[in-house]
């Protein structure tokens, strides 16, 4: 039988803990220009909001959740259903 | 480095058991709350342009911060027992509670005001059903933390959480975290867009 570290999970979590006040303001800084963004004419709003958003929900799943430190086996769970759903919701945009 | 104990629940794989359900619980809900969004793609499309034009982005801007604001106090809480300070664990997680009261309480205004206010309801238009639907999910999962996190704040004012043993609060956050990620993703599709 394949041998398993017991201590695994304990060793991801003891890694060195991100700035959480510097994530903190990345998130209140985009929240600030997408709500801007909305302001000013001739921006593309849909590519350019859709992109700062994901950029927020990346860096709360990467350092909030701490996906990027932990076991990749999380990430993988969490990422499966976006096979489903991405294809979902690119078939009821069109 | 806080050492397992023996009241870790591993898995095969090694990673604890707690952690690994609740992943796959937000994996679940990743596929309700996308289900509940692509039906509410629908619903605006078939909704006249500018539907949306009622709501109160400013107002809600604020809401955002607010629950942006929690998130970093649910992160700050369990940095705080993993350095084994249990006032510093009591306070933040108090702040994200009061925090999260306020998000619900704006979002409650927010309905009163667009409901009685501006006659905007779930039974008038499409794009109300959906956004009530899809907001209202949301809401009830916030209320939802709310009650976990006064639960875990009796916990922790009786001491239940060490350095070495705070599995309940990092399963907490995550589920916190998730509802901001979220509302990221509403307030972008909802309200700015």
């Amino acid at each position: 039988m394949k041998h398993v570290d017991p201590n695994q999970d304990v060793k991801q979590r003891s890694h060195r803990k991100p700035n959480y006040l510097l994530v903190f303001v990345f998130l209140a800084a985009v929240t600030a220009l997408e709500v801007a963004i909305t302001y000013i004419p001739g921006v593309p709003l849909a590519p350019v909001l859709v992109a700062l958003s994901l950029a927020k929900a990346s860096a709360v799943l990467l350092y909030f959740m701490h996906l990027r430190f932990d076991h990749w086996w999380y990430a993988v769970i969490f990422l499966v259903p976006f096979v489903l759903v991405i294809p979902l919701v690119l078939v009821v945009r069109v | 480095m806080s050492q397992p104990t023996t009241t870790h629940k591993y898995t095969t794989t090694g990673l604890d058991s707690r952690k690994l359900g609740m992943w796959i619980f937000l994996a679940t809900e990743v596929m309700l709350f996308s289900s509940l969004i692509s039906g509410f793609l629908q619903m605006q499309a078939r909704s006249p342009a500018g539907a949306n034009h009622v709501l109160n982005i400013p107002l809600t801007a604020v809401n955002t911060f607010i629950l942006i604001c929690s998130s970093l106090t649910v992160v700050m809480a369990l940095s705080a027992i993993q350095d084994g300070d249990q006032k510093k664990l009591r306070t933040f997680l108090l702040a994200t509670l009061a925090l999260g009261a306020t998000f619900l309480g704006i979002q409650i205004i927010e309905y009163r005001h667009l409901i009685v206010g501006e006659g905007f309801t779930p039974a008038g238009s499409l794009f109300g059903a959906g956004f009530f639907t899809v907001t209202g999910f949301h809401g009830f999962h916030v209320f939802i933390g709310l009650i976990w996190c006064a639960w875990l704040i009796l916990q922790a004012v009786a001491g239940r959480f060490t350095a070495a043993e705070h599995m309940r609060v990092e399963i907490f956050g995550l589920y916190w975290h998730f509802v901001d990620v979220v509302w990221i993703i509403l307030f972008t599709l909802i309200y700015l867009l």
